[in-house]
């Protein structure tokens, strides 16, 4: 017997499957295998109510829209931002890594900071009130450096505790076995940075010690750090974004 | 709910990104109630919830320069936001609780658990009528082949029919959205 289409495994599924059809998914791997992601699928149904779905108020969109026209001060970020950080290119990172000296900073970021866009700053209130409203305080767009293709957005932000936080969401960054990603924010002259700590996921969330000026660190990078025990920067930067100050 | 790869969808993509207020208004038409659903069941609060539904499609306005349409479809990148503003909120919560660590651990895989049931959900509004119908008369309400037919005045051939499809895109559109996220 030849393997079973979709509408045969679906009819198992339903509990409608013929003693044939049953019979070749008890002894076929492959076909089992699928009949298994149609179970998984009513399973999955199964553990549904109507209740799961739930509208919204009527109004709500009112608030939305009314909250859309952006306020003079509060432009969006993302309007005034170009979302190309210049990249500086792959074979100069890979010496640079190399190298592993203090002068790699130049050649590294020489163009982000000369060519810095400047991501929005302003302070743009989001939500709606009550004990959930936070300040942005500046944010970027990410740009992947290899292909400079937008790679997510870095934003500095008060927490209603007061606490500065950097939030990194960024999609496309690949987790490797044999290093980690760190985050750090360095000065536009290259010269001194500062580390947050690694990237665990696509929504990491640092918090910003006291004393760190964005001002004076307005480049978001995101590097990849080989396990050698080796606490600076490898020069290996595959992510960048600029903050404005 | 008709985003996602479809012409349509993509169009809309476009429009929301050039900053057309018409395609925000027509998203939030198709991805508020998946939204505000995700927001209520995790925040157990319909008043949270609602902060979390206009924060996002706020946020998503207010970001729209940053979602590139040709790397996922835009309920995805929504639903991305709407996480990360429930985990914001919950962590908020968890701050003035002045346990943020344990309740937090606790809270993340409740979100994403509530995602895929509302995310399902949805995925069978859909299918339209009247396949949404049978499938939530068959797997919500356990209700037989034999009784769905008598319900709806339809032949029991034809009930079985619809849930074969059912069952097809669903599993089919739950696969791609699985390697889509």
């Amino acid at each position: 017997m030849s393997h079973l289409d979709d509408d045969a495994l679906a009819s198992i599924a339903i509990g409608d499957g013929t003693p044939d059809e049953l019979e070749h998914v008890a002894t076929c791997p492959e076909c089992a295998a699928e009949l298994a992601s149609f179970t998984a699928m009513t399973a999955r149904l199964g553990a549904l109510d109507s209740e799961v779905l739930a509208q919204p108020p009527a109004e709500l969109w009112q608030a939305i829209s009314s909250d859309l026209t952006p306020h003079p001060d509060s432009e969006p970020a993302q309007e005034r931002a170009v979302p190309v950080a210049p990249a500086d290119d792959l074979a100069t990172r890979r010496n640079a890594r190399r190298a592993r000296t203090g002068a790699r900073w130049w050649t590294l970021g020489a163009a982000a900071a000369a060519g810095a866009v400047i991501g929005g700053v302003g302070v743009a209130a989001l939500g709606s009130g009550d004990d959930q409203v936070r300040s942005v305080l500046a944010s970027s767009a990410l740009t992947d450096l290899a292909t400079e293709q937008p790679a997510g957005e870095a934003t500095v932000e008060v927490l209603d505790d007061g606490q500065r936080v950097l939030v990194v969401d960024t999609s496309d960054v690949v987790q490797r076995d044999d290093a980690y990603l760190e985050v750090w924010l360095i000065d536009e002259q290259i010269e001194g940075m500062v580390s947050l700590g690694h990237l665990t996921g696509d929504h990491t969330v640092f918090t910003l010690p006291d004393g760190v000026d964005i001002a004076q660190f307005p480049i978001v990078d995101i590097s990849i750090e080989p396990v050698d025990g080796v606490p600076t920067h490898s020069g290996d930067s595959i992510t960048r974004g600029v903050l404005g100050t | 709910m008709t985003l996602g790869t479809s012409a349509h969808g993509r169009a809309l993509a476009r429009a929301f990104v050039e900053g057309d207020e018409r395609a925000l208004e027509e998203l939030y038409r198709d991805v508020s109630s998946l939204v505000y659903s995700l927001a209520a069941r995790a925040l157990e609060s319909t008043a949270d919830a609602e902060d979390v539904t206009q924060q996002t499609f706020v946020s998503a306005w207010r970001g729209r320069a940053s979602y590139d349409p040709d790397r996922g479809d835009l309920r995805g990148w929504v639903v991305s936001i709407a996480k990360r503003r429930i985990a914001d909120a919950l962590a908020a919560r968890a701050r003035e609780a002045r346990r943020e660590q344990a309740v937090q651990g606790i809270h993340v895989t409740t979100v994403d658990e509530h995602a895929d049931k509302v995310l399902l959900a949805c995925e069978v509004e859909a299918l339209g009528d009247p396949r949404a119908t049978i499938v939530a008369l068959a797997y919500y309400e356990g209700a037989t082949h034999e009784q769905i037919a008598q319900r709806l005045g339809m032949p029991l051939g034809t009930v079985k029919s619809h849930l074969r499809r059912s069952l097809i895109e669903l599993r089919n559109r739950w696969e791609v959205s699985d390697v889509a996220s």
